[in-house]
């Protein structure tokens, strides 16, 4: 059921078992999983059902270290409503502990989200998982253009792209079990006089009306920067608000390095029908539903990672026009000088550009904290401090160059770099906002335990890429839906565990 | 041969006016391909290669001169070729063979030309192609 916060009475409560803040693709995906195990769900939404400038104004920021301004939508179906689609899991390394990598390591394993990857698929309109392999074994002049001890090629799948707002809209609206509260703005989660449980979550509409949501279970999943805010503004019984014990909410912030990186001029080997690039953008959709047509790329490996103590990276390449640089007639001279090029075959070299999706590392300088400055609902504003570390810039500058070496090595193509200068940050361009309420089982090293809940409090849970321990450099959506999908069966295990002490309900 | 010498010389003075001077006063990349206006003048080949090769001598002019010098001394070893032709195909053939590109590049010995990221005797053909059509034009 779809209901306008403002048709409520001022000061009504709110009941029901579990209580979700944010109609993101966490907040949607928990919502409709604990409505399958026959829970009743307030999902509680910013927005309305399309944007709208003032709610917008809410999400504004300060930024101060490097600039940045987190791209977010504020209404139904979050920041679906405008993502790109373009998915991949995180590798198993991502998840692991990484001596070069400070304060890696998630508190779950790759084989804990592995099933709830497969749900998620279809949530997002995935087909099927295919891999590099899978298309190489279908075709017999598929070339490998570049697989190495330090590379290896990788496919990114594509979703619709779904947007989760209109996919769900109508299930939503139709559902016995969701009541979805639009316009409600989540303004504090009040705790016991212990501290020790949620017993109310308090909103209010712009126009001002307050009203209050209790539950069995909360569960915020307002985004990498809104969670830890609305925990930091949650004040009023535990000064520095809730799960910050340790100083840690907000801290460890990370977006993703996204960026192009230059050109690769690649030749396809004597004898080859067809390319990467081809096959991948003209068969890969049409023969493989759910893979991204144009973007393939190069991972590095986990033996190259580690010899060079990097990040995880990835450097893709997308099918472009011939640069205009005359240099590239030069390079392409040096090519068919050097005789890997077949000149007889007539094949010509192609051009593409490189973008690389790097992993930020984990810092806890970088971080979101409340600033003086107020919203129109009189909540102080996020500050982000985005700082980044100097494994950055050094993974892209390594890798970049290494793929370089690695493509000329295999006489197949050059590669120009162009990345820029060491006075100029990276850019920081996947509007991801990770890390800010990570996981760990030890509460002096993070905020959540390995299910989400926040350490200390019993029933409250976080939800969304602020969980994420490190990054990788996947863009992040298709693991927050499968986090999702697991902590909804905890959250379902643990909902007879946490005794129901609820305020009565009122009749919305 | 010394007719030939001059006879280069005077095309390559041709050139400069007509584009090599653009090339080398304002930069405009596609000024060094002109018309070809002598058996031995350089291929357009070789200008693509002197192109890089001004790139780096702009960047990293030391080593630039080096690498040329190189080349140069390689092709005296190599018998004293008297056309541009002749040693430019000697440089090629000593400097642009797969096995060594690839031995280079499995070691590492790479420079970075503009950004293009080529094995070391890659910039040394193109310094040396730049050097030479530089020295040429500026003696004419």
């Amino acid at each position: 059921m779809l209901i306008e916060a403002g048709s409520l009475r001022d000061g009504d409560v709110v009941a029901a078992d579990v209580c979700v803040l944010g109609a993101g693709a966490a907040g949607i995906t928990l919502a409709r999983a604990l409505a399958g195990h026959r829970r009743t769900v307030s999902l509680i939404e910013s927005g309305g059902l399309g944007p709208e400038r003032d709610t917008q104004q809410l999400s504004d920021v300060t930024s101060v270290g490097v600039r940045y301004l987190p791209s977010r939508l504020r209404y139904f179906g979050g920041a679906t409503n405008h993502w790109g689609g373009l998915c991949h899991v995180l590798d198993d390394e991502d998840f692991v502990p990484l001596p070069w990598i400070e304060h890696s390591g998630w508190p779950i394993h790759k084989a804990d989200l592995e099933p709830h990857y497969e749900r998620a698929f279809d949530i997002l309109d995935i087909p099927a998982r295919v891999t590099f392999a899978d298309m190489e074994r279908d075709t017999d002049v598929y070339p490998r253009l570049l697989a190495t001890s330090a590379f290896e090629p990788m496919l990114w799948l594509q979703s619709a792209p779904t947007r989760m707002g209109q996919k769900y809209r109508q299930e939503i609206a139709d559902s016995d079990r969701i009541r979805c509260y639009l316009h409600a703005n989540a303004v504090e989660l009040v705790p016991d006089a212990a501290a020790q449980r949620i017993v109310q979550a308090r909103t209010r509409t712009i126009a001002g009306k307050s009203l209050a949501f209790a539950a069995r279970h909360y569960i915020v999943s307002a985004g990498g920067v809104e969670n830890p805010r609305l925990l930091l503004a949650s004040d009023s019984v535990v000064p520095g608000g809730l799960g910050n014990r340790y100083d840690l909410v907000g801290r460890y912030f990370m977006e993703h390095v996204f960026m192009l990186a230059g050109w690769m001029f690649a030749v396809p080997p004597p004898g080859t029908k067809g390319f990467q690039e081809e096959y991948v953008q003209l068969r890969g959709p049409r023969e493989h539903p759910g893979v991204s047509g144009g973007l393939f790329g190069f991972r590095a490996t986990p033996p190259f990672r580690r010899q060079h103590r990097l990040l995880g990276f990835s450097i893709n390449a997308l099918a472009s026009a011939r640069p205009r640089d005359a240099s590239v007639e030069a390079v392409e001279e040096l090519l068919a000088q050097s005789a890997t090029v077949d000149r007889k075959t007539g094949q010509r070299g192609r051009s593409l550009r490189l973008i690389v999706f790097g992993e930020c590392g984990p810092n806890p300088k970088s971080r979101i904290y409340l600033g003086g400055e107020l919203d129109a609902l009189g909540q102080r504003k996020a500050v982000v401090d985005l700082q980044t570390t100097p494994s950055d810039r050094r993974t892209v500058e390594k890798g970049v160059h290494a793929f370089a070496v690695e493509l000329a090595r295999s006489g197949h193509g050059r590669v120009k770099v162009e990345l820029p200068s060491e006075d100029t940050p990276l850019p920081m361009a996947g509007g991801h906002h990770l890390g800010t309420t990570r996981m760990s089982d030890d509460p002096t090293r993070g905020v959540t335990d390995p299910h989400g809940r926040v350490h200390g409090l019993a029933n409250l849970y976080l939800a969304g890429g602020s969980l994420f321990t490190t990054g990788g450099f996947a863009n992040p959506t298709l693991t927050i839906v499968a986090l999702a999908l697991r902590q909804a069966d905890d959250i379902e295990r643990a909902m007879d565990v946490v005794p129901p002490e609820i305020q009565p309900p009122s009749d919305p | 041969m010394q007719n030939l010498m001059v006879g280069r010389r005077e095309m390559l003075k041709l050139f400069a006016s007509a584009g090599s001077a653009l090339l080398l006063v304002d930069g405009r990349d596609h000024a060094i391909f002109g018309a070809r206006m002598h058996p031995d003048a350089p291929s357009d080949s070789t200008r693509h290669l002197a192109l890089l090769g001004r790139r780096l001598a702009e960047g990293q002019p030391r080593l630039a001169r080096g690498l040329a010098s190189h080349v140069e001394r390689q092709i005296a070893l190599d018998g004293g070729r008297t056309t541009f032709a002749s040693r430019a195909a000697a440089a090629r053939r000593f400097f642009l063979r797969p096995d060594r590109l690839r031995r280079e590049f499995d070691r590492g010995a790479v420079v970075s030309v503009g950004g293009w990221i080529l094995a070391r005797s890659e910039a040394a053909v193109c310094a040396w192609a730049h050097s030479f059509l530089a020295r040429e034009t500026q003696i004419a």
